[in-house]
Parts: C-alpha cells; structure tokens; sequence
C-alpha cells in the first residue's frame, strides 16, 4: 500500500513517515496541498492521511481539487486530527460524504500503531464504498 | 464608555488565552508521538520532547508574564538601560535549540551597533523569544523550495526616524506584510498572517499584548530584502553622546 501523508508540522511529519516505513509501507509525505498534488500526479497513491490545516489551504479546499479529477476522485482519505472540528461545524458530515472521506480519527485516541492496524484492516479496492466506514 | 474599554479588553484576554491553549496543542501531540516511536524502537532518546517542552514552559511563562505587566502597570518600573542588539543575541542563544529540531539557521545580524535603549529589559526580551518562536515553528510553512531545505531566521535591529526597530526576519518574501498591517494584531484578528497555522501563532499574540504594556506595538516591518514583524523603541537621546 502507498499512502500520502499531509501533515503541517514537519517534526511531525518526519516521526509518521519513520513510522509507517518501518510497517513496510510505501510512504510519500508533504507539509502543503501543492506539494501533495505534485505528488499525487507522480505517484500512484493508495491512501491519504491528512490533518485539517496545512500552509496556505485546509483538507477541503485540497479535496475539491483532488475530487475534480477522474483518477484521484475515489482515492479513500483518513482525516488524522488533534482537532475535534465537527464540534464547531455540524454540517461536517455532509462534507465528508459529499468529499469521499473514509473517517476521521483523533491524534490523541488513535495512536500510530491503532492507525496502522486501522489502515491493515481496510478492504482493498476501497473507493465508492468509502462512506460506509465514516464514523460519527 | 469605561465599561466598553474593559469589556473589550476582556475579549482580547479571552482570544489569547484561546489562541494559547490551541498552541499547547501541538507540543503535546509531538511529545506524545516522539514516545510512541521510543516504544517501537525507532527512537533512541526524548531529545526532540524535551526541547518542546522547554519552548512551551517558556510559552506559558511568556503568557503569566504578558498578564502580570497588563493588569499590575509595572512595565514602567524596571526600566533599564539595555542594548538591542544584546538583547537579540540572547534571543537567538536561548531559541538555538528549538531553531536546530526544526532545521532553522538563526543569524544575528549586527553590521552596525544601535544606541542604547531605555525599557524594560526581561518584557523585551520575552517579546522578542515569543515572536522568534512563533516564526521558527511557522517558517517551514513558507518555505516552497522543499520541506528539507535550511532556513534562515535574521535577527536584526535598524533605525528609522521614530526609533529603533527591533525584529525578526525572514529570507523569503511570503509573510503577508499588507494583511498584518491592515489589522491590529489581538483582538480583530485570530490568523495574522495567513499561511500560519491557527495553533502556533500565540506567541505573536503574547508579545503584542507585552509590547502593549510598554507602549509600543507589534508591526510588519523589512530589513533590507527580508520581511517579518518588528517593534520600535525610542533611544535613549543622553547617552548616546556618550
């Protein structure tokens, strides 16, 4: 599995892509939405993680990008946050249906070895059914 | 009219205590990683927390600090005659840690020495570590040639005519100069600058709320070819002859 991480802080980033390397995992990280898209266009990517804010752009403005290509409409996305945003928009979970968001998970419950096995335990061929693992 | 002045100066204390409590975020989820990885394995020591943490002890001092000059008025009665350019000295000394774990150069640009200043020397120089630890944690969000690239942080001093600017710069040209200076910083404005993120801005906002208390104010501000934000300070006009 290839998964694209698009993390803000860069100390943090560094620590999940040492992470997920030593899971065997192919891993792509980037600290901005231009960068995760010249990523995207290069690589085959199976997974993206990525938290709410990055430099100049939040998850949701990447996503009405991302989705508006044909190849990279389906690619599932993990929203991985320390942030409980849903608690100040309730209109959040129409967002993630209306974007093709897998779920979103909580830095500080879901620690990294959770989130791998989260990610070890997702069916291949994730795309369309995408929606049916968002959790409330 | 009275009540209105403590009825927003509340709502500025409330975003900033807002805005703090966000930025403890961030440290904490990184020392809270940096563990994990110890437990696996993939980390030998706590070397990257234990900066962390320190920056964000000296955040929260920074914070007690900034209420302890607003609401005793006390900025005015340890009142020094101190050197700007030693104070940017010691900023760049005490930050030379958390600037390394994020791959930041700090320079100290001295070409020309500024008069003595007469202010409060610790209210400066925590200003002054606030604003320098805010833009270390955020440069690696302007840098677009590549997350792995070196930055370098300028600390610097020059004079105008209404008195000696003090600031901290950076080498690309990204800080949104026109957005900053639009805006006051506390109190109208959660995100001065628009490619910060919302959680690690806070230490601007402390050093606006002790510039306050020393009559000055936080403001964009260019030395040379660099933008960043900076404060002016009047000289001290006697011994300068000196």
């Amino acid at each position: 599995m290839t998964i694209l991480i698009i993390e803000a802080d860069e100390l943090l980033l560094n620590m999940y892509l040492s992470f997920f390397k030593a899971q065997n995992k192919t891993v792509y990280g980037c600290v901005d939405a231009d960068q995760a898209i010249n990523l995207l266009d290069k690589n085959k990517i199976d997974l993206i993680i990525a938290d709410y804010f990055f430099l100049q752009h939040n998850i949701f403005e990447l996503l009405y990008e991302l989705r508006s290509y044909v190849d990279w409409i389906n690619i599932p996305l993990i929203i991985y946050t320390s942030y409980d945003v849903s608690l100040h928009h309730p209109k959040l979970n129409k967002l993630f249906k209306d974007f093709n968001i897998l779920t979103k998970l909580n830095k500080i419950d879901w620690d990294l070895i959770k989130l791998n096995s989260y990610i070890d335990n997702l069916p291949m061929g994730l795309n369309s059914q995408a929606n049916e693992y968002i959790s409330n | 009219m009275k009540k209105k002045l403590i009825d927003n100066q509340i709502d500025s204390q409330l975003q900033l205590l807002s805005c703090l409590s966000s930025s403890l975020r961030l440290p904490l989820v990184q020392t809270l990683t940096e563990i994990q990885l110890i437990d696996q394995g993939l980390l030998k020591d706590t070397t990257v927390s234990k900066i962390l943490i320190k920056n964000t002890i000296r955040l929260i001092e920074a914070y007690e600090y900034s209420l302890k000059l607003r609401f005793n008025n006390s900025s005015f009665k340890n009142r020094d005659l101190v050197s700007i350019d030693d104070l940017l000295y010691q900023t760049s000394s005490s930050l030379k840690d958390l600037a390394s774990i994020y791959n930041v150069n700090l320079a100290f640009d001295f070409k020309k020495s500024q008069d003595p200043i007469i202010t409060n020397k610790q209210a400066t120089l925590t200003a002054l570590e606030s604003i320098t630890s805010s833009l270390i944690i955020n440069s690696q969000l302007t840098d677009t040639k590549g997350r792995s690239s070196k930055r370098t942080i300028h600390l610097a001093s020059h004079r105008t005519k209404y008195g000696i600017v003090a600031g901290v710069y950076l080498e690309n040209n990204q800080l949104a100069i026109s957005q900053i200076s639009k805006n006051r910083l506390a109190g109208k404005v959660y995100q001065p600058i628009k490619s910060f993120q919302a959680s690690s801005s806070s230490g601007l906002f402390i050093a606006q709320n002790i510039l306050e208390s020393l009559n000055s104010k936080l403001t964009a501000s260019k030395h040379q070819h660099m933008r960043g934000y900076g404060f002016t300070l009047e000289p001290s006009h006697q011994l300068s002859f000196v």
